[in-house]
């Protein structure tokens, strides 16, 4: 596999009225393309940073995040909005969908950014929802709504997809059911995917395990044989 | 403080733009309110007491000359207070290369009707070869007191020593009937001892003019008719009450503007203040929805809540009342001393009016604190155990792009727009009522200015295309003004007052009878049309007919200062400007047996000085120029400039105020979204138009809307000051749409820029906080 994602001693400060927090203190990783990687941590491990860092919202202190071979923290604010538009997907604990757009007009809304997206049918298809395609937000269920900010996210075909937290506004049945498309996606697509979250049972589920603690990487741990997600229990 | 008070400036310091922006409009309301209805209150009370202090004249007669002895006459009637006879002429003299002519009114050793209010020197001794000046018309020419002037009067050129400077109440505007107002650069008045007066004209015991006091007011009709009737014999020149003497009838004119704008404009920014306290208030409930659950899980009553949000209300009531109420008492007194400059008065009143203050104070707290009960009370509802909950708030699904199918084609940025214009219809539609006013007033005040620029073409380039008029009724006059080199072309005219009479009802206006072969005094219609005198009979302005109930063909008795005739209504048509009688000049010659009074006068092009001042050389004449009187229109013209700039600034605030909140409102609500289309990969540019389409559909709307409105308004606004003595054709130029339309966009653009400002600083790394936290 190619490498798609290289960070190398990458530190984020924040000044907090007088007081330096240090959320990233030199995180060292490499992520190969069509992954599945879980990011694990405590709550202020840095986890959402690093995902921040990634994603082209929020730039490192110091070193350096390559996306294939590109050194994402040197970017300016034009050149991250094309990062973010062009390499990545973003998938969130709230879904964030706009509420006054169909399914479809949310997927599309995404799709309209790119120069040739996926068809907005065919990723609802392949999230299970082609029949509520014309559903607004409030009348999908959780689990819809987040598989609908996934078709979102893979309309544009990023090569990486985020999610933060993508289950944790869900109940059990119906994140493992997202953890699913998730999954598919990953293995059918070849779509790399980081996936933020405290829950240590999803990390089964990873081809590898980063363990964030006090922003930095306390162990990296390789899924030999990863889980699928209709065999994890919370 | 307590907490929960505390809170309430928390929360509109949150928000400090917004709630700035409410209470910039409570303060304009309520200072433009305050400040129009006391200028009102004070323009009233300083001609009151001046008309007081000066006793002026409750009527007046003008007759040709006649023996002072009738004035006796005039006393014994019942009901009469004081008699002021006295003796006019005119005279020229030269100032600075200028003629300047001076209308000469002799005054008796103690005048008891309509006083003089000497500011400067003194009052004439009988006899002594003295004047007292109007002061404005002196500090125009910048004569001082004791200063001798040498005027032309009658073919004599006689010193007088200005003994005086002085106001007087027959002169607030210097306008005499039937004629304009006057400037000071050409045309001003002297108070002359009527011995002099006598001396200088070879008159003994003569008067042309009785000035009357009463006491009875209710038999005010009874004592003209027998004052008229005592100098009937002599021939009546002009009659008429307080309410019709010119200079009144203007200053009240000018009174009732300001009465009427002191309603009408406070009600456009208290009622947008209403509906932006609502939005603001609304959006400060929703959020709080948790708080106000956990003040309910405390064990605040919903009372509590209840005060505790209409407080919002009552503290932008509160500050932008005082500060209305204190900015509007400030604005009283700059525009009554401002307007007053303009004006020959001696002093102006400007006090504070509690009752006035009171209510403005009222009406700032108690609008926004209406607007704000609804939202507070669904605040004090909240259930505690749903709120807990978090309340999920209901988007409007209305898919107006489907509806429209034209708009199926239409990018996803561009249908975003337009969803969220149905996404909280009633703030939408709240925007409209901002921008809609917005386009009413500015649209109303460049009405004004249009309305002006009409006038002034319509008189000066249609109606009166002569330079200069001569008040004369000597042919040899006549004859030497139209062979005169300078002279391009002279015709003479009959210009009278005239009162109509019909079943009890008397209208008064002016008569021109004019001559066919002249185009330097045209008559127009309404439509622009240019129309002839009739050969018989005379020519109505609708505006009378409609009052005096007569039509055409009938025959009514008019009144002029040559008598009473009866004569056919020829023609009845609206008039542009002043509406005026008119007849033709051979047939009212023949009417009245007099061949003119007056003469126009049509100089040849680059000769108009030399014309003028030839003309002025003409002893014991009245020369009026054209081109003087424009200047000192214009001069005029400043204050109501200002008054239309001030008018065009408060209605494009209005706009920005309403449009700048909900926008804001609207972005602050909408930032989880805002951030997300950044995460997508959207760029500030690319959300920024979204914003823009949104705020261009509603402008687009408001001006369809405001824009027949503001045609209505304006209208309606006009209709209410037209009056016999001015009619004012409601005229809008394409300028002016253009003018509004622009306007109303630059200010939709430029109420969205702090909106794309907060957008594009927006720090993504903590709004993706707020949002994954």
């Amino acid at each position: 596999m190619n490498e798609l994602l290289k960070l190398i001693d990458v530190w984020k400060t924040y000044r907090m009225g007088a007081v330096d927090v240090h959320a990233l203190r030199g995180i060292d990783l490499e992520v190969k393309s069509g992954e599945f990687i879980v990011v694990l941590g405590p709550s202020g491990s840095g986890k959402t940073t690093l995902l921040n860092l990634v994603g082209g919202i929020d730039t490192p202190t110091k070193g350096d995040i390559l996306f294939n071979s590109i050194n994402v923290s040197s970017l300016d604010e034009a050149e991250l909005t094309l990062h973010r538009r062009r390499n990545v997907g973003f998938i969130f604990q709230f879904f964030n969908l706009i509420p006054t757009l169909t399914a479809r007009e949310n997927v599309l809304l995404a799709a309209e950014l790119v120069e040739n997206p996926r068809d907005a049918d065919e990723v609802l298809e392949i999230v299970g929802l082609k029949d509520r395609a014309d559903h607004f937000p409030s009348e999908l269920s959780g689990g819809e709504q987040q598989r609908v900010a996934i078709a979102r996210a893979l309309v544009k075909s990023p090569p990486l997809i985020l999610a933060d937290e993508p289950t944790g506004s869900l109940d059990f049945e119906t994140g493992k059911m997202v953890l699913r498309v998730m999954r598919d996606i990953n293995r059918n697509e070849g779509v790399t995917f980081i996936l933020v979250t405290h829950n240590s049972v999803i990390a089964t589920m990873a081809d590898r395990v980063v363990h964030l603690r006090d922003g930095r990487v306390a162990k990296i741990i390789v899924n030999e044989e990863p889980a699928e997600p209709e065999e994890l229990s919370w | 403080m307590k907490a929960l008070n505390l809170k309430v400036f928390r929360d509109l310091k949150s928000q400090k733009w917004q709630f700035i922006a409410v209470i910039f409009l409570v303060f304009l309301g309520v200072a433009l309110y305050t400040s129009f209805y006391m200028s009102y209150l004070n323009l009233s009370k300083t001609y009151d007491t001046f008309y007081e202090k000066t006793n002026f004249e409750d009527l007046a007669v003008t007759f040709n000359p006649a023996p002072e002895e009738l004035l006796s006459e005039v006393r014994k009637i019942d009901g009469v207070e004081e008699v002021y006879g006295r003796l006019s002429a005119y005279g020229t003299f030269e100032r600075e290369g200028n003629k300047v002519t001076l209308k000469l009114l002799s005054i008796p050793e103690e005048l008891k009707v309509n006083k003089l209010v000497i500011v400067d020197g003194r009052y004439p001794e009988p006899g002594e070869r003295a004047v007292v000046l109007l002061k404005k018309f002196a500090d125009y020419h910048d004569i001082k007191v004791g200063e001798v002037i040498s005027v032309d009067i009658n073919e004599k050129r006689v010193s007088l020593k200005v003994s005086g400077l002085a106001f007087s109440p027959e002169f607030i505007w210097i306008v005499e009937s039937g004629s304009w107002i006057t400037t000071p650069k050409t045309f001003g008045i002297a108070y002359i001892p009527q011995q002099t007066l006598e001396e200088i004209l070879g008159t003994a015991g003569i008067i042309s003019e009785a000035h009357i006091t009463i006491y009875d007011e209710d038999r005010v009709e009874e004592i003209l008719n027998r004052a008229k009737d005592i100098f009937a014999d002599y021939g009546i020149v002009e009659i008429y009450k307080r309410e019709d003497q010119p200079s009144n009838k203007l200053v009240k004119m000018d009174l009732d503007g300001f009465k009427e704008l002191s309603f009408m404009f406070p009600s456009f920014f208290l009622f947008i203040s209403a509906l932006m306290v609502y939005v603001l208030l609304s959006r400060v409930v929703r959020e709080q929805t948790g708080s106000i659950a956990i003040l309910r899980a405390l064990g605040y009553s919903r009372k509590d809540v209840l005060l505790h949000y209409l407080s919002h209300s009552i503290v932008i009531g509160v500050i932008g009342s005082v500060i209305g109420a204190i900015g509007g008492y400030a604005f009283s007194v700059l525009m009554t001393a401002e307007y007053t400059k303009l004006l020959n008065v001696p002093y102006y009143i400007a006090v504070v009016h509690p009752d006035i203050i009171a209510q403005g104070l009222a009406i700032g707290t108690i609008t926004p604190l209406l607007a704000g009960i609804s939202t507070a009370y669904a605040a004090s509802r909240i259930e505690p155990a749903i709120a807990m909950r978090g309340v999920e708030v209901e988007v409007k699904k209305v898919r107006v792009d489907e509806i429209l199918f034209f708009l199926k084609r239409v990018s996803m940025l561009t249908r975003l727009a337009l969803r969220n214009l149905f996404r909280s219809p009633r703030r939408t539609i709240y925007s409209l009522f901002g921008v809609v006013a917005s386009v009413v007033l500015i649209l109303t005040s460049m009405v004004f200015l249009d309305a002006n620029d009409f006038a002034i073409s319509m008189q000066f380039d249609k109606i009166t295309t002569f330079d200069m008029k001569i008040t004369t009724s000597n042919p040899e006059i006549y004859r030497a003004v139209k062979n005169m080199p300078e002279v391009l072309e002279a015709a003479p005219i009959i210009e009278t007052w005239v009162v109509i009479e019909r079943d009890g009802v008397t209208k008064s206006s002016i008569l021109y009878a004019i001559g066919h072969n002249q185009n330097m005094l045209n008559i127009y219609d309404i439509s622009g049309r240019q129309r002839h005198p009739p050969p018989k009979g005379i020519v109505l302005p609708e505006i009378l007919t409609s009052k005096l109930k007569v039509a055409q063909g009938e025959k009514v008795e008019i009144l002029t200062e040559f008598g009473r005739q009866k004569v056919i209504i020829a023609e009845i048509y609206n008039q542009p400007l002043t509406p005026t009688c008119y007849a033709d000049i051979f047939y009212f010659s023949k009417k009245t047996g007099v061949d003119f009074n007056a003469i126009i006068v049509k100089f040849k092009p680059g000769m108009e000085n030399q014309g003028k001042n030839r003309i002025l050389d003409i002893k014991g004449i009245r020369a009026d120029s054209i081109d003087d009187l424009k200047e000192y229109i214009d001069e005029l013209m400043t204050f109501f400039y200002v008054f239309i700039s001030f008018t065009l600034l408060f209605g494009a605030s209005l706009g920005f105020a309403s449009i700048f909140n909900t926008t804001t409102v609207n972005i602050l609500e909408r930032r989880r979204e805002i951030a997300t289309l950044r995460m997508l990969g959207y760029t500030t540019k690319e959300i920024a138009y979204s914003l823009l389409v949104e705020t261009v559909i509603i402008g687009i709307i408001g001006i369809v809307i405001g824009v027949p409105l503001g045609y209505m308004s304006a209208k309606l606004f006009f209709e209410s000051f037209q009056s016999e003595l001015y009619y004012m054709p409601f005229i809008i130029y394409g300028r002016t749409y253009a003018f509004t339309i622009l306007t109303t966009f630059a200010i939709l653009l430029l109420s969205l820029l702090p909106g794309i400002r907060y957008v594009s600083r927006m720090e993504i790394e903590k709004v993706t906080k707020e949002i994954v936290s």
